[in-house]
C-alpha cells in the first residue's frame, strides 16, 4: 500500500550554552545586526519621519458681503470712480463714489450645508460721457477648514482687470483656491488669520490703500486666491447703460497640507522599519540556524520532544 | 465588523453560496453597507447635468412599482443613468413629478417642460430635446444580482426591476425624495424674528450702525484729535489730508494720529480755477485754522476750558483772483503741536506757504501736510536728523559718507528725463546694488577740463571719500569713518599724445559685516572701494556722447562663527529628533527625544518577543 504524508510539523531543537560563551556573544551580535540596520537603513533612504501629509476638504466659505470697487475711467488725469460697502471709504473718496447696485447669492449646490458658488453682480452706474478701462474688485469671505485642525481665516478674492477699450461688462469665473505657504496643524483651533482683510471701523486713509491690503494679506502664509486669468470683458456700452461686472466664484474642494501628529509619523516610521526588518529576520535567521546546526560555535544542542519522549521511557 | 463579513460574498465568486449562509443579520447590514458606499463621495447628478435625454431612443423597459405613493400614470420613468461599482450596481430613475415646477406659464406649453400639461404630447420626447429639472424627481436605486440576494428586512423599499441588458436586479431604493420632508417648520413673529435672522443669517449687505464715539481721558498714540468748531458749535477731528485713490487726489477726511508725524504730499484738481479760487476751502488759509483742538478727547464735556486756539506764525492771506491767476494759494501746510502726557495738547501753531496758481481754466497743484508732535517745551529741529541706523546700518537706508563737516548720503548719478546727466542725485541705500547711468556730451573741451567734468559727474565728492561705519557716524568723530580706495583702472594704454583717459565708468564697491552679539547683529562697514574704468579716445573727438555708468555692489564678509556650522552638520544625531513640528507640542525637545529614542528601544523589544528570539 503506497503511503501518503498526511501531516507534519516542525520538531524545536534547542541549543544550550553558558552566558559567557562564544554562542551567546554570536547571538547578541546577531541580534544588534538584525534590529539595528533596517532602522538606519529606513532612515538614510530618506522619508523616516514623515514631514507633511494631505488630506482633501471642501472649505466652509461665506462671503462676507465686503465689497470695495475701484473702476477706472478714460482719462489722462487717472479719473476712477469707486464704491464699497465700508462708509469709512466712500466718505474719504467723496466725489469719486458712485453708489451702486450689488447683487450676491451664494448657492449650495449638492444640498451638503456648504456653499459651492457665489454669484455677484455690480451694476456701476456712468454718465454716457464716462468709459470704463480697468476695475479693481475686492470681495471678503470668512474660509472654514474643520477636518484635521479648526482654521478660520478672513480671505479675499482680489479682481484686477483692465482691457484698451472701454468696456460695457466684466465677467469673472473663477475659483477661490487656497494657497499655503505653511502647513496646517493636525489638530487645535487656528485662528491666526481670523482678522478682517479689510478693517472697516477705522477711520483713518492709510487702513483702506488697495497697496497696504495686499501686502498685509500676501504676507500671510494661508490666503485664497481667485483664479480667472483671464476675465472676459464685453465692449458696446449704451450710453445710459451701467457698467456691469458678472463675479461667479466656485468654493472648490481643496487638498491641504498639514503637518502630522505624533502617532501618524510613528506609524509611518513603523511601517517602514518593519518592512525592511522582515529581511534581515529572515536571512539572520538563516544564518542563525547554520551556525547552530553546523556547530561552528559550541553548544549543546537537546531535541525537546525526543527529551519528553525518554523521559516517558524512563 | 460584521459588515465586511457581508461585503466579502458579493465580490467574491462564491458570493451567492456565501451569502445565503450568513443568515439575517447579514441580510439588514447589507443595504446599511450599500449606503455607506453612497455616502462615500457618489456624486448625485445634478439637474443640470443629469437632465434625461430621450432624444432617439426608446424608451428602456422598465417596470417600477410604487403602489400608493405615486399614480402609475404620472410616473413613466427611464434609466437615466447607472454604473457599476464594488458595491454594486447603482440606479438613477426618473419619474415624473407631481408638483410640476417648471410650468411656469399657465395656459401655454413651458419649452422643455416635460410634464406640462398644456404641451398635450403623449411623448414629451417626440419634441422635447431635453426635460427641465422640475419635470422629474430622482429615484436612486442600489441594484444587486438576485441570486446574491432575495430578501430584505429593512425598513427601505426593496423591489425586483427588469433593468435593461442586464435582466431582474434585487434593488433596494435608497433615495426616495417623495418620502422626505423639511420638516419642524419655523413660525416667525414678532419676537422670534430677530433671533431667527441672527441664528440662521450669515452676513448680508446690511450695513452695520457707525460706533457711538467714546470719548476717553486722554490721547493715546494713534487716536484721532478732536475739534471744535465754535461759530457752528460742532465737533469733528484734525484733518490731515492725504492722498487717496489710485490718482492720489487729495482726501480731506482723513484725521490725523496723534504722536504720529506726518508728511503727506497730494494732488488737488480744479476744473474752473476761476470758479474755486476764492469758494474752495482747500485753497484759504482759513479753512485750517479755524476751530479749536481739544486739549483731551474728554474735554467735550468741558469744552471752554479745554480749547486750544491755533497761533499763526504768519499773516493770514486770502486768495485773490486775478485774469486766470489766483495769488496766494495754500501750497504746504505745518502743524507743530506740542503736547505733554496724558495732559494732552498744550500748543497748536500753523505754518504755511503760499503760491499763485494759473488755470485755463483747469489747474491742478500738489498740496503738502506736515503734522509735527513735540514734547512740551522742549522743540526739535525743524528738520530733523535722521540716522542710518544706531549704530549698526539698517538695509535701505541712506550709505553715510563724509562731505566736510557733515555726514552726508553717499549719492551717484542719475539720468535725467532724456537721457543726459541731471544735476539730481540719487542716495545710495545701504545693502542695495545698484546700476544707474547717463549721457554725457563731450563738447570739445579739453582733455584736463573734460576728465575734471567727468569725475565730477561721476562722484561728487572730490577724494579721499570717507565712509561712515556705522549708521550713526558722527562727523567730529575720526574713528567713526573708514577711507575708501580710489583705484583708476584703463584699458590697453595707447601711445598716443592727442589721446584722452576718461573714466566712463565708476564701481563702488562697499565691503561691510555683522558685529556683535548674533541675538542684536549690527551691520558695519569695513572698507570701500572706488574703481574708476577708463578708456582712450582721441579728442576732438568725432562721437558726441559717452554713456557713463556707476555701480554700487555691496559684499558681505561677516564670518559666521564656528559653532552655527557644526550645527547643520549632525545628521546621525537626528535620526530622533526629525519630527520637530510636532514635538513642540510637547514640553520642549529634548524631553520628546527621549520619548522618541524610549519608543524606538520598545519597538525593538517588543519585535524581539513577538519573533521569539530569545536567548536562553
Amino acid at each position: 500500500m503506497a503511503l501518503y504524508q498526511l501531516f507534519s510539523h516542525p520538531a524545536e531543537r534547542s541549543y544550550r550554552a553558558g552566558l559567557c560563551s562564544k554562542a551567546a556573544l554570536f547571538l547578541v551580535l546577531v541580534t544588534a545586526l538584525t534590529y539595528i540596520p533596517p532602522l538606519l537603513v529606513a532612515f538614510r533612504s530618506h522619508g523616516f519621519w514623515l514631514k507633511r501629509s494631505t488630506y482633501e476638504e471642501q472649505p466652509t466659505v461665506r462671503f462676507q458681503h465686503e465689497v470695495l470697487l475701484v473702476a477706472f475711467l478714460s482719462s489722462l488725469s487717472g479719473e476712477y470712480l469707486t464704491w464699497s460697502t465700508f462708509p469709512t471709504f466712500n466718505q474719504l473718496h467723496g466725489d469719486n463714489v458712485r453708489v451702486s447696485m450689488m447683487m450676491a447669492r451664494e448657492e449650495d449646490k449638492n444640498q451638503d450645508g456648504k456653499m459651492d458658488m457665489l454669484h455677484f453682480r455690480l451694476e456701476l452706474p456712468l454718465k454716457p460721457t464716462e468709459h470704463v478701462l480697468g476695475v479693481q474688485l475686492i470681495l471678503t469671505f470668512s474660509y472654514q477648514l474643520t477636518r484635521m485642525s479648526r482654521f478660520v481665516m478672513q480671505s479675499m478674492a482680489f479682481v484686477q482687470s483692465s482691457f484698451p477699450v472701454p468696456g460695457a461688462q466684466l465677467h469673472v469665473n473663477g475659483d477661490l483656491k487656497l494657497q499655503q505657504k505653511q502647513p496646517l496643524k493636525y489638530r487645535g483651533v487656528d485662528t491666526r488669520y481670523n482678522v478682517s482683510v479689510i478693517n472697516g471701523t477705522s477711520i483713518f486713509a492709510s487702513d483702506y490703500n488697495l497697496k497696504s491690503i495686499a501686502a498685509a494679506y500676501y504676507e500671510r502664509n494661508v490666503t485664497t486666491i481667485l483664479t480667472d486669468s483671464n476675465p472676459i470683458w464685453l465692449v458696446g456700452r449704451a450710453a445710459e447703460a451701467p457698467f456691469i461686472i458678472n463675479v461667479i466664484i466656485r468654493y472648490p474642494m481643496e487638498i491641504i497640507s498639514y503637518y502630522p501628529g505624533f502617532w501618524e509619523t510613528i506609524k509611518f516610521a513603523w511601517i517602514q522599519y518593519v518592512s525592511i526588518l522582515l529581511i534581515f529576520v529572515w536571512i539572520f535567521e538563516r544564518i542563525k540556524i547554520f551556525v547552530f546546526q553546523n556547530q561552528v560555535v559550541t553548544t549543546v544542542p537537546i531535541m525537546t520532544q525526543e527529551e519528553n519522549y525518554k523521559e516517558h521511557l524512563s | 465588523m460584521p459588515w465586511q463579513r457581508a461585503g466579502r460574498p458579493l465580490s467574491g465568486p462564491g458570493g451567492s453560496c456565501g451569502l445565503m449562509a450568513l443568515g439575517p443579520l447579514k441580510l439588514l447590514v447589507l443595504p446599511l453597507f450599500f449606503l455607506a458606499g453612497d455616502a462615500g463621495g457618489q456624486t448625485q447628478p445634478s439637474p443640470s447635468e443629469g437632465a434625461p435625454s430621450w432624444a432617439g431612443a426608446d424608451p428602456p423597459g422598465v417596470r417600477l412599482r410604487e403602489a400608493g405613493v405615486v399614480p402609475t400614470d404620472r410616473l413613466r420613468p427611464a434609466v437615466a443613468s447607472s454604473f457599476e461599482s464594488v458595491w454594486g450596481r447603482h440606479f438613477w430613475f426618473w419619474g415624473f413629478s407631481d408638483t410640476c415646477s417648471c410650468d411656469l406659464t399657465p395656459n401655454s406649453c413651458d419649452l422643455n417642460c416635460c410634464c406640462d400639461d398644456e404641451c398635450y404630447l403623449e411623448e414629451s420626447r417626440m419634441i422635447f430635446k431635453d426635460c427641465l429639472p422640475g419635470s422629474y424627481r430622482i429615484l436612486g436605486w442600489k441594484c444587486v444580482d438576485p441570486s446574491i440576494m432575495f430578501q430584505s428586512n429593512t425598513p427601505f423599499h426593496v423591489e425586483t426591476l427588469m433593468i435593461p441588458d442586464s435582466g431582474p436586479n434585487f434593488c433596494i431604493q435608497v433615495k426616495n425624495p417623495i418620502l422626505n420632508y423639511f420638516h419642524h417648520l419655523q413660525k416667525v413673529n414678532e419676537t422670534n424674528i430677530q433671533s431667527l435672522i441672527k441664528n440662521f443669517g450669515g452676513k448680508s449687505f446690511f450695513s452695520e450702525p457707525p460706533p457711538t464715539p467714546t470719548y476717553s481721558s486722554f490721547y493715546k498714540a494713534g487716536d484721532p484729535i478732536v475739534i471744535y468748531f465754535p461759530k457752528w458749535s460742532l465737533l469733528s477731528l484734525l484733518k490731515h489730508p492725504t492722498e487717496i485713490g489710485p490718482s492720489g487726489l487729495c482726501t480731506d477726511n482723513n484725521a490725523a494720529k496723534f504722536l504720529e508725524n506726518g508728511h503727506t504730499t497730494c494732488t488737488r484738481f480744479f476744473s474752473n480755477l476761476t470758479s474755486s479760487c476764492t469758494t474752495d476751502p482747500s485753497l484759504t488759509v482759513t479753512s485750517y485754522h479755524n476751530f479749536m483742538v481739544l486739549k483731551v478727547p474728554k474735554g467735550v464735556i468741558d469744552l471752554k476750558n479745554m480749547q486750544v486756539p491755533i497761533t499763526l506764525t504768519s499773516e493770514p492771506i486770502l486768495p485773490q483772483l486775478d485774469g486766470n491767476t489766483c495769488y496766494n494759494v495754500v501750497s504746504q501746510v505745518i502743524y507743530e503741536i506740542e503736547t505733554n502726557g496724558t495732559l494732552g495738547i498744550q500748543k497748536i501753531s500753523l505754518s504755511f506757504i503760499l503760491m499763485n496758481l494759473s488755470g485755463d481754466p483747469g489747474a491742478a497743484f500738489q498740496q503738502h501736510f506736515t503734522i509735527r508732535f513735540h514734547t512740551f517745551q522742549r522743540r526739535r529741529p525743524a528738520v530733523p536728523l535722521v540716522r542710518s541706523g544706531n549704530p549698526g546700518y539698517i538695509f535701505g537706508m541712506p550709505l553715510l559718507v563724509l562731505k566736510g563737516d557733515t555726514s552726508d548720503p553717499m549719492t551717484v548719478l542719475q539720468s535725467h528725463s532724456d537721457g543726459s546727466c541731471s544735476v539730481n542725485r540719487r542716495k545710495v541705500e545701504f545693502g542695495v546694488n545698484m546700476m544707474t547711468g547717463c549721457k554725457f556730451r563731450i563738447e570739445n573741451r579739453s582733455c584736463d577740463h573734460l576728465q575734471d567734468e567727468i569725475y565730477k559727474t561721476l562722484n561728487a565728492i572730490t577724494s579721499p571719500v570717507y565712509i561712515g561705519i556705522m549708521g550713526n557716524s558722527e562727523p567730529s568723530h575720526r574713528g567713526h569713518w573708514v577711507k575708501a580706495f580710489t583705484q583708476n583702472s584703463s584699458a590697453l594704454a595707447k601711445n598716443c599724445t592727442s589721446c584722452c583717459c576718461i573714466p566712463f565708468s565708476l564701481e563702488i564697491q562697499i565691503l561691510w559685516a555683522y558685529v556683535g552679539l548674533q541675538a542684536n547683529a549690527q551691520a558695519h562697514v569695513f572698507g570701500g572701494q572706488y574703481l574708476y574704468q577708463c578708456n582712450f579716445i582721441t579728442l576732438p573727438s568725432s562721437v558726441e556722447e559717452v554713456f557713463l555708468t556707476t555701480f554700487v555692489s555691496f559684499t558681505d564678509i561677516t564670518k559666521k562663527p564656528e559653532f552655527t556650522k557644526s550645527q547643520k552638520e549632525t545628521k546621525w544625531a537626528s535620526i530622533f529628533s526629525s519630527p520637530s513640528h510636532f514635538l513642540g507640542a510637547m514640553n520642549g525637545e529634548k524631553e520628546s527625544l527621549r520619548s522618541l529614542s524610549a519608543s524606538a528601544v520598545l519597538l525593538c523589544v517588543l519585535l524581539h518577543g513577538f519573533l521569539g528570539l530569545e536567548i536562553s
